[in-house]
Formats: C-alpha cells, sequence, structure tokens
C-alpha cells in the first residue's frame, strides 16, 4: 500500500475550513449582529475590559504614534489660531466653563464597529470658533493631535453643525487617555477617523487640507454611509 | 526536482542510527511560515487588543507589517512546491491511510473504538495504541511519518490561511471595489475569530514542541534518532529493515521513507506477504 493510496483526507479538511470561512463572511454579519446584542448588557457592566475580546462593536484604540504624552487637566492647553481675530490657548477650566453640549450618539468606525449610544458632552466646535472670531477668506479647519502626527480637517461649514463637539466627556466620565483624552473632537456624522483624539491645536486655514488617514486612502468628506464604499446607517 | 533533494533522498544517514524525517525545503518552508504566522499573530494582537494597542501605538506601521506578512503567508509552501521534497511531505499529510484511521479512533472522544474500549476494558489497557501488527494487513510502504493529528493540524493551518487571505483581501480591498458592508463585517468577523482560532491552535503545537526536545531537533536538523521514531511513529516506512531485506527497500531511490513498524513487526517481516 503506497501513501498515496489513503484517502486525501488533508486536502477535504483545507477545503472545508475554507468553505467555512466563505459561509462565515456570508453569514457573518448577521451572527455579529446577534452576538453584540447578547454581548451588549455584559460590555456595558464590564470594567475589566475583558469584553473588549469578544469580537463585534466595542472600542478599539488606535493611536498612530509610538506613544502619546499624558496631559494632566492642569496641563493641557487648547491653541486656536490661523485665520481668527483672537487667537487663543485654552485650558481644560476655560473650556469647562463654556457653555456644554451633551449628544448620545454612535461612534461609527470606518473599519466597521459601532459604538451604540455613547454619551457624549462638550464645547460645540461652532461657539468655540465664535469665541475667537473667525476671518474672511477662512474655509477649513485644521486639527492637530498632541501625539505630534495626526491631523484631521473639517470646511467650516461642518465644524459649524451642531453635532460637532471639542468633547470633555465621554461615557460619563472625562474623556480617558486611551479615547484621546483629556480633550478630542467628537464629529457625529462622520467616521471615526474624523473625531481626532488628543486634540491640541486647532488652525482655522482658507482650505481643506487632507488629514492623516486621508493622505493614507480614506475619503476626505467622511459621511458614514456615504463614503469611503460604505453603507451604514447615518449617526 | 530541485539539485539539492538528491543528495537527500537517503533515509537514513551513512553509517548513524538517525533517520531523516525533513529535507530542508520542507525546513525552510516550516520556517518561514512560522515566522510570517507569528508575526501576524503578534501584530493583530497589537492592532485588535486595546491595551496592546496603546501600549505599541503605530497603527500605520503594524498595520502595513501585518498586511505583507499575510500577503506572503502562502509563498513559502507555494516555493516548496517547486521541490520534490515539499511535495513528497505535502502528499504524506494528504494522505490519510489505515494507521490513521485507528490513531483517530483511539482518540476521538466520541469514536466507536473509544466507547467501546471505555465499556469493554479495564481503564488499565493501553489507553492508545496502534492495534496489534497482525491486525494490520496493509502495511505503509510509503509515508507513516507523521501521525493523522499531525495532518490535520496541517490542513487547519492550510486552509485558514487561505481564510485569512480571502477575509483580509475583502477587508483590505472592500473600499475601493464597494464591497457591500455585510461582507466587509462578515470578513472581519471571520478573520477574528480564526485569528483566535489559530491562536490557540499555534500555541498547542507549541505547546506540543516544547515536550519533545527530539521532534523539536527533528525540524531544526531534519534527522531523528531511530528509537524516537520507533516510539513516535512507529508506522513510518524508514523503520523498514535493511535493503538486503530485499522487499522494503525497493521504492527507496523515489521515497526517502519507507515501510515502517514498530521492532516486533521487523521480527514479523519475512513473513509478510506485502
Amino acid at each position: 500500500m503506497n501513501v498515496a493510496d489513503g484517502a486525501p483526507i488533508g486536502r477535504r479538511v483545507v477545503l472545508g475550513v475554507a468553505a467555512l470561512g466563505a459561509v462565515g463572511v456570508a453569514v457573518g454579519s448577521s451572527v455579529q449582529r446577534a452576538l453584540d446584542q447578547a454581548v451588549a448588557p455584559l460590555r456595558a457592566r464590564d470594567t475589566t475590559g475583558l469584553t473588549n475580546l469578544i469580537p463585534g462593536n466595542g472600542f478599539e484604540i488606535y493611536t498612530v504614534t509610538s506613544s502619546v504624552p499624558h496631559l494632566s487637566a492642569a496641563s493641557y492647553q487648547l491653541k486656536v489660531h490661523g485665520l481668527v481675530n483672537e487667537p487663543a490657548s485654552l485650558t481644560l477650566a476655560d473650556l469647562e466653563a463654556m457653555p456644554q453640549t451633551k449628544l448620545t450618539r454612535d461612534f461609527q468606525c470606518v473599519t466597521g464597529w459601532r459604538v451604540g449610544d455613547v454619551p457624549w458632552s462638550g464645547v460645540r466646535l461652532g461657539d468655540l470658533l465664535d469665541r475667537v472670531g473667525v476671518r474672511s477668506g477662512a474655509r477649513a479647519i485644521t486639527f492637530r493631535s498632541f501625539d505630534g502626527i495626526y491631523d484631521e480637517s473639517l470646511t467650516l461649514e461642518e465644524a459649524r453643525r451642531p453635532d460637532v463637539l471639542v468633547a470633555l466627556r465621554m461615557l460619563s466620565g472625562p474623556v480617558s487617555y486611551e479615547h484621546g483624552g483629556p480633550v478630542r473632537l467628537y464629529v457625529a456624522p462622520m467616521y471615526g477617523y474624523k473625531s481626532i483624539k488628543w486634540l491640541g491645536e486647532i488652525e482655522v486655514v482658507d482650505a481643506v487640507a487632507p488629514g492623516y488617514w486621508e493622505r493614507r486612502g480614506y475619503d476626505v468628506e467622511a459621511w458614514i454611509g456615504k463614503s469611503n464604499g460604505r453603507s451604514d446607517k447615518a449617526v | 526536482m530541485s539539485v539539492l533533494e538528491g543528495q537527500q533522498n537517503s533515509a537514513v544517514t551513512p553509517g548513524g542510527d538517525d533517520i531523516r524525517r525533513f529535507g530542508p525545503a520542507t525546513r525552510w518552508v516550516h520556517r518561514m511560515t512560522a515566522a510570517l504566522f507569528g508575526s501576524c499573530l503578534a501584530t493583530a494582537a497589537i492592532l485588535y487588543l486595546p491595551p496592546l494597542s496603546l501600549m505599541f501605538g503605530r497603527r500605520d506601521l503594524i498595520m502595513n507589517i501585518h498586511l505583507y506578512c499575510g500577503f506572503a503567508l502562502p509563498v513559502p509552501a507555494l516555493l516548496g512546491w517547486l521541490t520534490l521534497g515539499f511535495r513528497r511531505d505535502a502528499t504524506e499529510l494528504n494522505r490519510f491511510a489505515t494507521p490513521d484511521s485507528a490513531w483517530l479512533r483511539a482518540r476521538l472522544p466520541f469514536s466507536q473504538a473509544r466507547r467501546q474500549r471505555q465499556s469493554t476494558r479495564p481503564p488499565a489497557t493501553r489507553p492508545v495504541a496502534a492495534p496489534p501488527v497482525a491486525a494490520r494487513p496493509n502495511l505503509l510502504r510509503v509515508g507513516g511519518k507523521f501521525n493523522a493529528g499531525q495532518k490535520l493540524y496541517a490542513a487547519v493551518v492550510a486552509g485558514s490561511i487561505l481564510v485569512f487571505l480571502g477575509t483580509g483581501l475583502v477587508m483590505y480591498l472592500g473600499q475601493d471595489l464597494s464591497i457591500p458592508d455585510r461582507y466587509r463585517t462578515g470578513a472581519s468577523f471571520v478573520h477574528t475569530l480564526f485569528a483566535y482560532g489559530i491562536f490557540f491552535a499555534v500555541c498547542g503545537h507549541l505547546w506540543m514542541a516544547s515536550r519533545d526536545p527530539v521532534a523539536r531537533a527533528g525540524m531544526r536538523t531534519g534527522y531523528v534518532p531511530r528509537w524516537w521514531a520507533v516510539s513516535e511513529h512507529p508506522h513510518w516506512s524508514a523503520l523498514a529493515p535493511a535493503p538486503a531485506d530485499g522487499i522494503a527497500d525497493a521504492p527507496s531511490p523515489d521515497a526517502p521513507d519507507d515501510d515502517s513498524a514498530p521492532p516486533q513487526h521487523l521480527r514479523l517481516r519475512p513473513d509478510d506477504p506485502a
């Protein structure tokens, strides 16, 4: 009996595993939704972070630099400059003293995961722009992270939307370090890469400059459900 | 096919009591696949697990490493396919023969053989063993260097590589090809689940390897001692008697791994009609 006479079980297993994967791609979205619903109560109560191991709609933490400075509430400053009448460096206390807007909206990542009903609160970007006074000729905003690398942009019109916040609070607490604290942006109607974390600088400029991931292929206009080849439900 | 393989065909080193288990092609495929798979798993953990994401950052770089290691994953095996030695090992991994059925029946939790053994025999009897020699009329003339578990593991890893490639491509090209969201979500769901699965499989693989230095040396040097082969792979054809026997070694120019049997089988060999 030669080895080649045995049954080709190995090949069948390979094809079987591949077929399993293909079936998974076809039905995975539905399975994922059911799983998300099943573990949602667990996620809500989890303080260990272990539910992040369950595939699905939990926050993933994206950072693009090797490390990000830890800024305390006392040392944090937000620089607002460019085409404005009164350039300013705002402390966390300055921001907290401004009118706070609360929103409870989903966070949708362009890679597919979505965290539902996240409580956000902070200063409307529009209010902040009014405070420093935007000069004529301004068309867009460039945001820079104090991680030293990440940047993003919005048109002036987008920046003035009521659902665009300079967020100080998120998930019922101050914005945590891993979520971009002490201060981050939250652009509700756009994919997560617009909601720049560790916000350090807001510059009012005359034209949109594509941001970090946009230079790497993502759409500059990041409307949820209408960009990046995706059709997610709008937030 | 390769020049090297020509020199590697003798299953037994001249003079030594070591047996050749793996040729250079197979060992290099193993090594490169392991390195690439390891890189994929490590970068996957950094990309996916929040504490590690935060610790390592540099998402763009890590993502590119993951991407290119992933795309490269099938390359070693495809290159290995150009060599006779690797194709022979792959064929052997593919084919399941009588000893493999016995091996699986002895281990599968719900197999009839196991149930029968547990119900009819006292627990002191051999829990897992090849059936007695007399019960094996068709001994392998080629092959036997892998057990059925190793064959299954290889097949599952190969199948998983295909799944990782396919789902990875759906995620990677989803935006450019406007692949419907549900397939992109499905692909990333499958990619994640398979990553967990393969992580535990690889851990099991490493754990078994950690318990057997001889097996590790076999993968490192290509050779294993005869005593080890006798105990671990009693059906291995390379354990067959010397050429003087005239039966077992007839196909040896073509096959490094000849007929095999445990020592008691060697004594029975002259009566073997095969």
